[in-house]
């Protein structure tokens, strides 16, 4: 619990939301400093099964968003350290905003260092579909994120992760992790 | 429901090659051009790369929104690749036999089944055009544009306000010939920002106009705190106020709806809550609700709520202007995840209501009528059903009859009259 602790000092969610606030809500101001932009990658309808097979075995932590939505625009600088300090986790990012946004969701990710495992976009306009692959029962609510820590129950949180719960996510992946060898 | 036929099918994609044609050549501040003579077999020059449509026609756009004029005109509003179009016909819908673009590229086009670009008759028989462009940092700008020759062409548009922050454009005409423009509006919290005070949603912005959409007054915020990402909706009582509808922020953190009456002097009435479902969530639901009301003054509505143990779509109606509403009642089979309800009143007592189920497999549009001002509802009957991407379903008016309009990718754009020609 005390690395919990420090990790969550370290990370000032109340500075970063604050200082981020209007850039993120309005897209107003100047983007934090931006590295070259990741490709996000086109999600079709049926991929998400080998998606999820691929990254079996691995702490998963699917992140859905999109560029018109404001919470989740807000808590990206949150995310970028997230994907940072957490190297074990396989961090996967999905927009909803269709490949012909991709370019900006590129740019979006790029300008808050928002670096995931996988980046994907919506690539099929059978947005019903595309919901269904990640959840059989979502409807569409944005941010949307999925915690699938190896044997443990699927979590799944809408709307923003607060620091609180991501370090408690963080604490029971590790309680569960196999021994070390 | 006495009868359900189809009277027209989409007829569109033949002719919409020529109408980007047409956009991207002509002139930025009208694009007339008929395309009667445009051929399908003009595909896209390059094929889609994915499950997304890259054709520039009716059947590859997001969404699809009728209007009815008189002698059978019926104008169809849709976009693709950053550009509107209107479809026209003169035949009730049986045909639509030219396209037009509305507008030049307007990159980026706010345009899914959600932010839909739309069309309303004026009462000196133009039309007026309603649409959002997001600017490279995707804040919305509202913008409209009129036609005074039918649709065949129209005017550069306009944004309502000399700065970007608004979303979700919904016009109303009054039997008064005043047309009222409402939409989700950022002002007020760009300026409480400014002051370090937080407010994380929007405003309920309202204009109106006098001489057939040409000059817009008001346009002040009527209601704060409005949730920024579910669309609005709109009626018109019997003695021709407008009502308007949406997702409310209520204690700062319950995404539950509401709806107010807009005074002569452009103020709001009391918001009314439609409902207390108590959804507690700091997210975006995009899921706008729907508002009819009938020719006795009944407000009725339609919307969905995830809150726990609640999560499907309902309906309410009012006999006293929102001071109260029925209890709400679940619509659908929650099984198959019902979404997107719509709800429009007919002539008499008459209502429909229209939403979207989908088992994993095929979207279906549902229905059900009511004679009697929503007190009893008839049997759900199947609108159509599709096997790949669609619309939101839409329910129009056309005096007291009633349409279903739908666009799927597979089966193109039909337009369904729900009761009988003679009702």
């Amino acid at each position: 619990m005390r690395v919990d602790f420090l990790q969550a000092s370290r990370l000032r969610p109340a500075r970063v939301l604050g200082a981020l606030l209007l850039t993120a809500t309005l897209g107003l101001g100047a983007m934090p400093a931006s590295a070259a932009a990741q490709p996000v990658q086109p999600l079709r309808v049926g991929d998400m099964p080998q998606i999820r097979a691929s990254l079996k075995g691995r702490p998963m932590l699917m992140h859905v968003w999109s560029l018109t939505c404001a919470p989740c625009l807000l808590e990206m600088p949150l995310w970028a350290e997230r994907i940072r300090q957490h190297p074990e986790v396989a961090f996967v990012f999905v927009n909803t905003d269709g490949l012909r946004h991709a370019a900006a969701a590129e740019r979006r990710l790029a300008g808050y260092g928002v670096r995931p495992a996988r980046s994907l976009i919506f690539a099929d306009d059978f947005v019903e579909r595309l919901q269904y692959d990640i959840a059989p029962d979502w409807v569409g609510e944005l941010p949307r994120t999925e915690w699938n820590p190896p044997r443990q129950k699927t979590i799944v949180s809408l709307g923003p992760v607060s620091d609180a719960l991501f370090q408690q996510w963080m604490a029971g992946a590790r309680k569960g992790a196999p021994a070390a060898p | 429901m006495k009868s359900s036929f189809v009277v027209g099918l989409g007829l569109i994609k033949r002719a919409a090659l020529g109408a980007v044609l047409a956009a991207l050549l002509g002139t930025p501040t009208a694009f007339a051009h008929e395309v009667h003579g445009a051929h399908e077999g003009h595909a896209a020059a390059s094929p889609a790369p994915s499950g997304e449509c890259a054709k520039a026609s009716i059947e590859c756009a997001r969404s699809a929104t009728p209007i009815f004029g008189p002698d059978g005109m019926v104008w169809v509003v849709w976009s693709h690749g950053d550009v509107v179009y209107v479809s026209m016909s003169m035949d009730g819908g049986e045909s639509f036999d030219m396209v037009h673009a509305a507008t030049g590229k307007m990159p980026t086009l706010d345009d899914n089944s959600e932010a839909r670009p739309r069309l309303t008759l004026m009462a000196d028989g133009s039309l007026l055009l309603v649409f959002t462009q997001r600017d490279s940092h995707y804040v919305g700008r509202l913008f409209t544009a009129r036609s005074t020759d039918g649709g065949h062409s129209f005017s550069t548009p306009q944004p309502m306000l000399g700065e970007a922050g608004q979303r979700f454009g919904t016009p109303l005409i009054l039997p008064s010939g005043r047309v009222v423009l409402s939409w989700l509006d950022l002002r007020n919290q760009k300026a409480a920002k400014a002051r370090g005070q937080s407010y994380k949603d929007t405003g309920v912005a309202v204009a109106w106009s006098d001489d057939n959409g040409q000059t817009f007054m008001g346009r002040s915020i009527l209601a704060d705190y409005s949730c920024d990402c579910c669309r609005m909706a709109a009626s018109v009582t019997p003695d021709g106020h407008a009502v308007f509808a949406w997702r409310q922020v209520f204690d700062g953190t319950t995404r539950d709806h509401a709806a107010a009456r807009l005074n002569d002097d452009g103020s709001f009435g009391p918001v009314r809550r439609i409902a207390e479902d108590g959804w507690k969530i700091d997210a975006c639901p995009m899921h706008g609700p729907s508002i009819a009301i009938g020719p006795d003054g009944a407000w009725h509505a339609t919307w969905f709520t995830g809150a726990p143990g609640k999560t499907g779509i309902y309906y309410a109606r009012s006999s006293n202007e929102g001071a109260s509403f029925s209890a709400p009642q679940a619509i659908g089979n929650s099984a198959n995840k019902p979404t997107r309800p719509q709800i429009v009143a007919g002539g008499g007592q008459n209502l429909w209501r229209a939403w979207k189920e989908f088992d994993g497999k095929v979207s279906t549009v549902l229905l059900q009528h009511s004679g009697d001002g929503g007190v009893h509802w008839d049997a759900v009957v199947e609108g159509g059903r599709t096997k790949g991407a669609s619309d939101h379903p839409q329910l129009v008016a056309n005096g007291d009859a009633v349409y279903l309009s739908w666009l799927t990718r597979e089966e193109g754009y039909r337009l369904t009259r729900l009761n009988g020609s003679g009702s």
